[in-house]
This record gives C-alpha cells, sequence and structure tokens, in this order.
C-alpha cells in the first residue's frame, strides 16, 4: 500500500520547530504567517505506519528523531529541465565569431 | 530538536565557546573594535601545515588554465593593444566540486584532532557537501542544515541538489522552510549533540582558503613570469574574496588588484517566503554580498574572519542574464561545463579584460561542479515555472525575480561598479548604531582604517559627517 510504510523503509518525516507566534520578530509578514519547519529523511523504527502518523527515525548517522510521517521512498525531483531556446543559439553564434578569426595568428 | 526560542538565544555565547573550542572575548580590543590578525593567529596550523592537510585530504593543486577562445573574442571588441589573457583556477575539481572543500578541511580536521564525534554546519550551498566530504574522509559524523523551502513546500532546483550531494556522502541533512530561525536551529542542534561548530566564518575556514590565492600568485609567477594583474573572486559571505587575497599576499603578490563580483539581486528580500524562489542564484548574489561586507559580524560566530572590505579594490555587478550566458560560452567554445555559481566572477572577467592591457593577465579564481539543479538548463526552467520571464536582450533590461535576459551579443556583457566607499559608510553606520561616536577610543578607530583602508582623516571627516546627522 502507498501510504503505509513498514520498519527500515527510507522515509522523511515533517516536524514543527515554531508556530507562527513564536517565530522571530524580525521576519517579512509573508514568512511569519507561517509555521517554521523541518524535515528529515531516514529508516523507519516502526513495524508500519501511514502517512501523517508520528513516528521515528533513524538517519544516517544513527540519530533518531521524531515527527510526522509525510513520504516513503522520497524521490530526487530535481533535474536539468527543459531545453532553453534562449540559450541553444549561444554556441554557434560564438563560434562563428571564432571561425572569423580563424586566419589569425594564435600567437599571445 | 523542538526546543524554545529564546531559551536557546540566551545560551548562546555559551553554545559557540563548546562547539568552536574558542573563546573570541581575548581579542577585544577598545569599546567596538577587535584584532582581527591575532584573531586569524589562533588558529594552531601553519600555512605549511594547511597545505599539508590539505593535500592529505585530497584538495587543491587544482588546473590553472588559459580561456584563449574567450581572450580571443575579448579582443575583438576591445581597444587594439587591450584584452587581458584571462586564466581560471579550476576549482571543480576538488573532491565535493568546489573551492568549498578548502574551507571544510581545517574544521573538520581541527575536530578529529580535538577529539570531537560530529560536525555541524548551518548552509544552503557547496560548503554543506564540502563539510560532508570531508567529514566522510576523517570517519566523523556531519549534520548539514539547510534552508530549503517556501511555505508550499517548493525548493530550488540548486538546493535540492545540495541536499542530495550531502546525503551521498552519508551526512544527515535536515531541510528547512524559509526564515532566519537556521541560527536558532543551529545552536539548538550544537546544543543537543556536541559537535563540532564547522562555521563557514572562523579563522580556519579562511585560512583554509589562503592556500588557494597563494597557489594562483605562485603558478602565474613560476609558468608566466610574473603574479596576476588581476584577481576576481565571485562574493556572498566574503571568506572567499578575504582567504585569496591573504594569499595572494603571503605569496608576495601585494600589486595584484582583488576584484569582488556579485550577481545583482536587488530588491528581492532575502527572509521572504514570496521571493525566496524568485531568485535564480542562490549564492554570489548582493543578498549576501551587500549585508555581509557591511555588517560582516552578524554571522554565527562573534567575530566574522570574513572581512572583504579589508581586501577589494573593487566590487563590480553583473545580472543573471550575463551569468548564464557566459556559463553556456563556457561549454560551448572552451569545452568546460561548470556550475553557473562559479561563473559569476567569470561573467565580470568577460568585461574587465577589456579594459587591460593585453599583456596583462587576469586570473578568475574559481569554478565549480554542475549537475542536475545546478546547471542553466535547470534553473532557467525552475524560472519559468515560477513566473520569470526569460528572453534575449540587453542586459539593462534585467529585473532580479521578474525578467532574466540573456545577452544577444558577446560585447553586450558589461559589469557595473558599486561604490566602494559608499559600502564603507555604511559598515561606519552599522557599527555605530549602538555606541555613541566620544566613546570611540584610539584602538577603536585604528581598528576602523583597518576595516575600510581610509586614512585617519578620511575616517575623522566620515564620523564628523555621521554625528552632525545625528542631531
Ligand atoms: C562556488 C562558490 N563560489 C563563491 C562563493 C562565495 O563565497 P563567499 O560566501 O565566501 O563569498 C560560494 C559560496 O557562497 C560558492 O559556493
Amino acid at each position: 500500500m502507498e501510504n503505509q510504510a513498514s520498519k527500515n523503509d527510507w522515509v522523511t518525516i515533517e516536524l514543527t520547530l515554531l508556530l507562527p507566534n513564536e517565530r522571530s520578530k524580525n521576519i517579512p509578514e509573508d514568512t511569519s504567517k507561517h509555521p517554521y519547519r523541518a524535515f528529515i529523511q531516514g529508516f523507519l523504527k516502526e513495524e508500519v505506519a501511514r502517512i501523517g502518523d508520528e513516528v521515528t527515525v533513524t538517519t544516517l548517522i544513527q540519530r533518531e528523531h521524531q515527527g510526522h510521517l509525510l513520504t516513503i521512498s522520497p524521490a530526487f525531483i530535481h533535474g536539468f529541465g527543459q531545453p532553453i531556446p534562449e540559450l541553444l543559439p549561444i554556441g554557434n553564434e560564438l563560434r562563428n565569431l571564432l571561425s572569423d578569426k580563424s586566419g589569425e595568428s594564435n600567437e599571445y | 530538536m523542538n526546543t524554545n526560542f529564546t531559551s536557546i538565544m540566551n545560551e548562546k555565547h555559551e553554545i559557540m565557546k563548546q562547539s568552536l573550542g574558542l573563546d573570541y572575548s581575548q581579542f577585544e580590543q577598545g569599546e567596538i573594535g577587535f584584532d582581527y590578525e591575532k584573531m586569524m593567529a589562533s588558529s594552531p596550523y601553519s600555512f605549511e601545515e594547511v597545505q599539508m592537510i590539505q593535500q592529505q585530504q585530497k584538495i587543491g593543486d587544482t588546473p590553472l588554465v588559459e580561456l584563449k577562445n574567450f581572450t580571443k573574442i575579448i579582443r575583438e571588441h576591445a581597444e587594439p593593444g587591450y584584452g587581458a589573457r584571462i586564466f581560471v583556477k579550476d576549482e571543480a575539481c576538488n573532491p565535493s566540486g568546489s573551492y568549498k572543500d578548502r574551507r571544510a578541511s581545517l574544521a573538520v580536521h581541527h575536530a578529529k584532532v580535538n577529539g570531537y564525534k560530529g560536525v555541524i554546519c548551518a548552509t544552503s550551498g557547496n560548503y554543506g557537501a564540502a563539510v560532508a566530504s570531508q567529514a566522510a574522509m576523517q570517519g566523523l559524523h556531519a549534520i548539514i542544515l539547510q534552508e530549503v523551502f517556501d511555505s508550499k513546500l517548493i525548493g530550488q532546483p540548486e538546493i535540492l541538489e545540495k541536499s542530495r550531494a550531502c546525503m551521498s556522502y552519508g551526512a544527515e541533512v535536515i531541510q528547512l522552510t524559509v526564515g532566519p530561525e537556521l541560527f536558532y536551529t543551529l545552536l539548538a542542534q550544537l546544543k543537543e549533540t556536541g559537535y563540532f561548530n564547522a562555521s563557514l566564518y572562523s579563522p580556519l575556514s579562511v585560512a583554509g582558503v589562503e592556500t588557494l590565492g597563494y597557489e594562483i600568485a605562485s603558478e602565474c609567477k613560476e609558468k608566466l613570469g610574473r603574479f596576476p594583474d588581476a584577481v576576481i573572486a565571485t562574493n556572498a559571505g566574503g571568506g572567499n574574496l578575504t582567504g585569496t587575497a591573504r594569499g595572494l599576499l603571503r605569496a608576495g603578490a601585494n600589486q595584484t588588484k582583488v576584484i569582488a563580483a556579485s550577481v545583482d539581486l536587488k530588491g528581492l528580500h532575502m527572509a521572504s517566503d514570496q521571493a525566496f524562489n524568485r531568485k535564480s542564484f542562490t549564492t554570489g548574489h548582493t543578498g549576501f554580498g551587500i549585508p555581509f561586507a557591511t555588517n560582516p559580524d552578524r554571522v554565527d560566530v562573534p567575530r566574522n574572519s570574513a572581512r572583504p572590505l579589508r581586501y577589494m579594490d573593487r566590487y563590480v555587478l553583473v545580472t543573471q542574464g550575463e551569468v548564464f550566458y557566459v556559463t553556456e560560452a563556457l561549454a560551448q567554445i572552451e569545452g568546460l561545463e561548470r556550475g553557473p555559481a562559479g561563473n559569476i566572477s567569470l561573467t565580470a572577467a568577460f568585461s574587465l579584460a577589456k579594459e587591460m592591457p593585453s599583456n596583462q593577465i587576469l586570473v578568475v579564481q574559481e569554478t565549480e561542479y554542475t549537475g542536475a539543479g545546478k546547471h542553466p538548463t535547470a534553473q532557467l526552467t525552475f524560472a519559468k515555472e515560477n513566473g520569470i520571464e526569460i528572453k534575449r536582450g540587453h542586459p539593462s533590461e534585467n529585473v532580479p525575480g521578474e525578467k532574466i535576459v540573456i545577452p544577444r551579443f558577446v560585447n553586450e556583457i558589461s559589469c557595473k561598479d558599486i561604490d566602494l566607499n559608499q559600502l564603507r559608510k555604511s559598515y561606519l553606520k552599522n557599527k555605530l548604531k549602538d555606541i555613541s561616536i566620544d566613546e570611540l577610543t584610539g584602538d577603536d578607530k585604528k581598528y576602523f582604517c583597518e576595516e575600510t583602508k581610509w586614512s585617519i582623516d578620511q575616517l575623522e571627516e566620515e564620523l564628523h559627517v555621521l554625528s552632525s546627522n545625528r542631531v
């Protein structure tokens, strides 16, 4: 089941560190209206748990943290994105500039 | 790990002292000054030992390569007889892919030698990977705290990549939402674990970068017969420039101009949840560069070892679009695919080399690795998804957080100078916030002259202007 994890599964937990009224005083309003949260990945300690359950994880350095189960087998979602049309022509533009100069000496 | 904010902040000084094994009060001098050189000398490692430690840790001696095609193109657009030779120090060849390995090396070594079981640092940048990598080599635990997500749980691809890199070296990564409470979390973790504070701003961290400036100076002297005429450093927190400049001086290159370069992100608030994902650079930008230069001691240690105003001869800004253009150019005509953040100084070099005679040498002091997330295509795709307009046009059309303009022609790349005296004045104003000018001692004034490179007469004049503005 996708929203259920078993012992030793690699999971992410979410912790609320500070509620909006506990946050630092000198921050913009668009930041201070949200709680200050942390996300930690580790191996699940419980036998089974569901998304949202209060659980304990053991991290890569064998420390334990408690929080709410957020994701199971969290993926790395960053990549190289899309080709960028504004960048693609640059290589040829520069090579053309260089080849205009190809008859000239390379001496420094 | 949930501890009361105020109680932890009140224990700040004690936690710092324990986690750094260093009492900063011994360096204090006058009412607000301190003895910077004494603090830098507090590192127990001689320069030769630093070189040895870094060699053992697989750091440094990176290639210094000439960018001949860049120079050719620059000379096309320069006045006859102008267009300096450009060299770049390929710091991406360090173990975790950036010059930050130099910075992490001593902290992690020191932690190991002094019996700490692990190291902690708060950074969303390359430094986290560097600390994690060094800790892996030394068999220590590493905890890396990163500001990653906005309130909707969206993170910059570049920072997500940093989280992944740290985990790949076996570190525990604590990912956090936007906010300056990163510092509170750092204190809480230091207290809970008793680990060493691998701060970016300790004397050890800056001493580790001196080898970079030293290598540049010695290699130029040996292979090219002269010290570089100018060295450009990407500037954020200022340790990169400070350490490099100190290394150049150590090698005897005291005529070399030291130039700082940052990406202009004017108008984007650094602690704002909404602005967080509207920047396309996560370091090397003015959101760090200017506040750190003008208020260096607002960091995670009592006194910041990174003091770029002491060393910079010039400070220039480039736009995000220009850096992406030059990053593309570096791959396409020099065959070096490197990360954009490391190419900020290279972008400035493109513009500055034109002003320098063709027999001069301009050194760009770093590159950084590239990969998923840390790449122009990744960062520009993310920008588009966040509603930022991407187009080709003149760099002057760039608007941070709204528009990224990729130059149409190579000769449109042109950096802009910041007035250093203006920075020095804001520095002075920041330092004098909580003290009346009459209370300043001779030591304080001497200290200000060192910090600003002003003569005593110049300083007195600025103090006079400030005090008349106050009444
Ligand atoms: C690749 C790279 N270059 C330059 C810098 C700037 O260094 P500093 O923060 O010491 O100014 C950083 C880090 O912020 C970096 O990761």
